[in-house]
């Protein structure tokens, strides 16, 4: 076979002669199409470029100064759907946006960043800088600054870091004997923006840029394709090869600032645009936190623009709740009423109704009437699952409490 | 009936009695013991002692005093003699020492590893103390990873887990690697040819990610009974090792019973179906509440005596069937109901052959000698627990082996156990594992592993731009995940699954089956057997691995026809003879399976044929090949000659496992009239495993043997013209097969003699 042939040959050859192999001083090509110095640390050197933008630069919907408006402690652990115990003292200073270009999408400790990307703010400009590697023995060094830059800082914003970035830069830093030490807080933004868009095809950077942030890249490289330019880079030693890759994490970065300001403004209400579909998620999300008005704020809300008919009945059926909840039951009948005139949701408003008038108005004559029409429209529809029956039962059972009550009466 | 009330109701039977060819009545053995070691902690010896454990066997004293002076130690222990503490006593005494001290156990299965797991919970139970035991397999739940990656104390799992779940992330292991002070490898002996080999080198990868941690593990390993327990396990752990072959554990009396089937049919020398007696004898004890295991050689009859059984049972006899495929919880509740009793008797595969502990059984009946001396012992041990009478029957096949064994029983009483050959440094192998350890961590110039040559290895890497070599190291530089192809097992990682769909709207997986099975088992309308139920294959998805079945109820199974292409990739080594040529090398095999039999339950006739459209299945593995020189090629005509090459094979397959000492499934054949390669008649003898496990290499060097004794054999068969056990049957070889193999085998061994 090839492989025997391959080791036969080896054995004949010399094996002396190893310093062919080793590449003595690389000659960089085109190492002028971005701008980048070499740094060098006490564990060698590697490549670093840093862009400079002014606050006023505007990526997407918005311009990045436009974050630090009302930003405190509690609206990033809105965003973040956590609880900290601390008062963050000067966010901006310390915050520290994160992105990695790596060499495999399957992690394991073969898998290697080798490209870094960060953004923080230095006095009026919002700084990115990239640490890259441009070969393995640079690794060292450049994980050397990375991790002071991570020390530095309180918060750590992220698109997927929580699974993929910082797992892999930690089995990097272990792999060169160093340790990681974690954050006060690591903002996961995909975990915040998913709370939200959960309803799009795919909650990716790429395609909130598009349908959400209102930016549009041009010539973009796919990621899949990046861990081949990188081996393809290492061979060839053309800066040339990295330059998109480096353009495609530098618009990532800036995507993750703006993206973090969407979500701040959003959580905010400082948004009046929004679709009855995040208005929804948004009134799920005040649920879950247990802001009631909020959460009937932005239901009422989704059913009033509401184009599309799934959504507005959702909607719809969590707002009868809500009203249920704080008393306000004349409009929780106006709502069952509704779907039951339109024919939505089942045997839902049934129940509903037929509970209100036997346990609040004591009316079982009506409650009775409803839960029959449930019974009704139940059979009509009826599949052959165990949800069936078990439906089935309940409602024969409310029946049949209900006909002794009128019949003590 | 008791087995001594048993054992005289047999030997007052005639019929019975007539067809034994052996009866060996093997004393029991007193046990010997030694104290508790005086180090040991005082915790453990009291929950020893509340168990009733005043004094340990003497092998288990000598292995704990061996670990605890750092020794990597082996433990040759038949079953049932209480292994599980050689190892446990050093490794928990060490964890309360050391709330750090850390442990990793490997398992060949799941479910040995399930059945260790409970049994230490059991111990560290009663020991009221938090040492903290997980099984980390394919079972485990995503969700608690993370908690047993770090507070572990002692984790259980398999080699093909290690193999490409744990150390290719080992960063997430640090508080294991750092801290690991015992490795344990149980059942070491079935870490033998291809599989052992990964393995070997799984190992050398764990001492690497060790070396890093900077920790340095003690190896302790048991092993069943083979000839070569020390040079095993210390191949497969690179390093020297100690040996602790002298059992103190008492042993039962057991009667060991060699039965042969009558012949029934003379002119072809065939017995009465050994499947068929098995289950009557296995009827008879389970009649009399004997509880007894009966093993076959396959999954299919393992279902056929099943099914048999569960005709002619009593209504409280409780019966089950057990082999590989079964789903896990079906197992478990198998084996639990063999420990509490509600289950009198089980039907298995060799998959019961490991230490999966089943409790306590009388008697054992081998269907058919499972192949090897190593694998009769341990299937007979499974009965008779402690100092408990036991028995053991082995039913003979009418294969070539089987027939030779039972004719020789002397050959099988007092012949050492067979060894077991490993060759960790098969190229293909080794490479494989080199990716694997480059993607863990990168080499460093000088390192080693395994061979001298590994730089060499590591070039060529480095030259398919796999590796990459910078500053003194060889890092991974390809986007691919390497263990993630690489398979410890022949391609278990491409199992089907089985799923029923008797029920409309309702589907279940009921089993699995590996990739080379596929073509034969569950094609299209094949019929599928699990649990002594029939299904058919009513579907085979090939592309989505999936076969849809349903219940049926017919009296028939169907067994497939495999054609076999096989190609000469390399030549290794060459001998010219006077009249043949021999050879070993390296070939690529490819089967095709292209249709399929039905056969009638109980008369075994064909009831109906059908095709099979599926793709060839392929595999490299090593062969020996032995070419005719042209006197044949004059002498006989073409469809003479080819008879009796077919003959010869056929009786090879059947003579050289008894000298290659291994199984009979372990070794295949083909013929061509006219090989492309050689351009000649010629013989092939391949491996049946990917990559080859020793086997043709040493049928190469002792072919000369192998073909006088098939010669002997022969001369001696007792059938008119050709039979399964020598040649094959007359259908296949033709009336003049036995004739013209004799005449080539005595033309071939003539001017060889001093050969």
């Amino acid at each position: 076979m090839n492989l025997r042939d391959k080791l036969k040959q080896f054995e004949k050859n010399d094996t002396s002669n190893k310093q062919k192999i080793e590449k003595n001083e690389v000659k960089y090509k085109n190492v002028n199409i971005f701008n980048s110095n070499e740094v060098s640390n006490n564990q060698g050197v590697y490549l670093k470029t840093s862009k400079n933008y002014p606050l006023e630069h505007k990526h997407g919907l918005y311009k990045i100064n436009k974050l630090f408006n009302e930003i405190n402690t509690d609206i990033i652990q809105v965003i973040a759907n956590t609880v900290v115990d601390y008062e963050f003292k000067n966010i901006k200073d310390n915050l520290l946006f994160i992105d990695t270009e790596t060499t495999g999408l399957m992690g394991g400790t073969g898998t290697i960043a080798f490209l870094i990307g960060v953004g923080y703010f230095n006095e009026n400009v919002l700084t990115i800088e990239q640490h890259i590697m441009r070969d393995y023995d640079e690794e060292a060094a450049m994980l050397k600054k990375v991790k002071e830059l991570l020390d530095q800082k309180d918060i750590l914003v992220s698109f997927n870091g929580k699974s993929f970035d910082l797992p892999l830069i930690k089995t990097r830093l272990i792999l060169n004997r160093l340790r990681y030490s974690k954050h006060r807080l690591h903002l996961d933004l995909l975990h915040s923006a998913r709370r939200i868009w959960s309803f799009l095809d795919s909650c990716s950077l790429g395609s909130l840029e598009t349908q959400v942030l209102d930016f549009e890249r041009n010539d973009d490289i796919p990621g899949s394709m990046i861990p081949g330019i990188y081996f393809d880079f290492i061979e060839k030693n053309d800066y040339k090869l990295l330059a998109p890759v480096i353009e495609h994490n530098l618009y990532d970065i800036l995507s993750l600032v703006t993206l973090f300001t969407h979500l701040k403004e959003i959580h905010l209400n400082n948004i009046d645009d929004l679709s009855s579909q995040e208005l929804y998620q948004l009134g799920r999300l005040r649920e879950k936190e247990k802001d009631y008005k909020g959460c009937i704020k932005h239901l009422e809300e989704s059913v009033k623009i509401s184009q599309k008919n799934n959504i507005k009945y959702k909607a719809l059926k969590k707002l009868s709740w809500q009203y249920k909840r704080i008393n306000r039951y004349e409009k929780a009948l106006e709502i069952w009423d509704l779907l039951i005139e339109k024919k939505k949701l089942g045997i839902f408003p049934y129940i509903e109704k037929a509970k209100y008038f036997e346990h609040n108005l004591k009316k079982y004559e009506i409650a009775l009437t409803n839960t029959e029409r449930a019974i009704k429209l139940l059979n009509e529809n009826r599949s052959i699952t165990q949800k069936y029956q078990e439906k089935i039962s309940k409602l024969k059972h409310r029946k049949n409490r209900l006909l002794k009550k009128i019949n003590k009466e | 009936m008791n087995i001594e009330q048993m054992k005289s109701y047999l030997k007052n039977k005639p019929d019975f009695m007539s067809r034994i060819m052996a009866w060996e009545e093997l004393e029991g053995r007193e046990g010997k013991y030694a104290e508790l070691p005086s180090d040991l902690n005082s915790k453990i010896k009291n929950v020893l002692k509340e168990n009733g454990i005043e004094k340990l066997y003497s092998h288990q004293k000598i292995a704990y005093e061996k670990i605890k002076d750092d020794k990597n130690t082996v433990i040759v222990t038949p079953t049932a003699s209480g292994k599980t503490l050689c190892y446990n006593l050093p490794v928990l005494d060490s964890i309360l020492e050391d709330d750090n001290n850390r442990a990793l156990y490997l398992f060949p299965t799941k479910a040995l590893s399930q059945d260790q797991l409970s049994g230490l919970y059991d111990l560290i139970t009663s020991l009221k103390e938090d040492i903290k035991t997980y099984t980390y397999d394919g079972d485990t739940q995503v969700s608690a990873r993370k908690s047993i990656r770090q507070s572990g104390h002692i984790v259980i799992t398999n080699p093909d887990m290690l193999h490409v779940g744990i150390l290719p992330h080992h960063t997430k292991w640090i508080k294991l690697f750092e801290n690991l002070k015992y490795v344990v490898i149980d059942e070491v002996h079935s870490y033998r040819g291809v599989f052992g080999s990964h393995v070997a080198n799984v190992i050398r990868r764990l001492k690497r990610i060790c070396n890093f941690y900077g920790s340095d593990p003690i190896f302790i390993c048991a092993s069943a009974t083979i000839e070569n327990p020390g040079e095993l396990s210390s191949k497969l752990i690179g390093d020297e090792i100690e040996l602790i072959d002298d059992n103190g554990a008492p042993r039962g009396p057991r009667d060991f019973i060699f039965y042969n089937p009558p012949v029934v049919n003379k002119e072809l020398g065939i017995r009465r179906s050994y499947v068929l007696e098995s289950k009557k004898i296995a009827s008879m004890f389970l009649k009399n509440k004997i509880k007894t295991i009966i093993f076959t050689r396959s999954r299919l009859r393992t279902e056929i005596i099943l099914s048999y059984l569960r005709d002619d049972k009593p209504n409280e006899v409780n019966i089950r069937g057990y082999r590989g495929g079964y789903l896990p919880n079906e197992r478990r509740y198998i084996e639990k109901g063999l420990r509490d009793g509600d289950i009198h008797g089980v039907v298995s595969t060799n998959a019961l052959e490991l230490g999966v502990d089943i409790g306590q059984l009388d008697a054992s009946i081998l269907a058919g000698y499972p192949g090897t001396i190593a694998s009769s012992w341990q299937q007979a041990g499974r009965a008779g627990r402690g100092q408990k009478r036991s028995i053991s029957i082995m039913v003979a096949s009418s294969s070539a082996l089987d027939q030779y064994i039972v004719n020789n029983p002397d050959y099988f009483f007092n012949q050492p156990a067979e060894s077991a050959l490993i060759n960790p440094n098969n190229l293909m192998i080794l490479l494989s594992h080199i990716k694997c350890a480059a993607f863990e961590l990168p080499f460093q110039d000088g390192e080693q592993f395994g061979v001298e040559t590994t730089e060499e290895i590591l070039r060529y890497l480095e030259e398919n731009n796999v590796l990459r070599y910078k500053s003194g190291k060889w890092y991974w530089s390809a986007e691919r995940y390497p263990a993630e192809d690489i398979s410890l097992r022949s391609a278990s990682s491409d199992d089907f699954v089985v799923i029923d769909k008797t029920k409309t709207g309702s589907s279940k997986v009921i089993g699995r089956v590996d990739y080379f099975s596929v073509p034969t088992t569950i094609h299209n309308d094949a019929i599928y057997i699990h649990e002594g139920k029939q299904y058919q294959v009513k579907e085979l998805d090939y592309d989505g691995k999936k076969a849809y079945v349903k219940e049926v109820d017919v009296n028939f199974y169907t067994d497939a026809n495999l054609a076999v292409d096989l190609r000469v990739l390399d030549q290794f080594n060459k001998k010219e003879l006077s009249k043949r040529s021999s050879e070993y090398g390296e070939v690529v095999v490819s089967a095709q399976a292209t249709m399929y039999k039905k056969v009638k339950f109980n008369t075994h006739e064909n009831v109906g044929y059908g095709d099979i459209n599926l793709p060839e299945v392929e595999m490299h593995t090593t062969a020996w090949w032995m070419s005719l020189n042209q006197k044949f090629e004059n002498e006989l005509n073409k469809k003479t000659l080819e008879y009796a090459l077919l003959g010869l094979s056929n009786l090879l397959v059947n003579i050289a496992p008894i000298y290659l000492m291994c199984d009979p499934g372990d070794i295949n054949s083909t013929v061509q009239i006219k090989s492309p390669y050689t351009s000649r008649p010629t013989i092939f003898i391949y491996d049946s495993y990917p990559g080859g496990i020793g086997l043709s290499e040493k049928l190469y060097r002792i072919d000369y043997k192998v073909l006088k004794s098939a010669y002997n054999y022969l001369i001696k068969c007792p059938c008119e013209s050709g039979c399964p056990a020598c040649v094959g049957p007359v259908n296949e070889v033709g009336l003049n097969g036995k004739e013209k193999t004799l005449f080539l085998l005595k033309e071939v061994l003539k001017g060889e003699s001093k050969g």
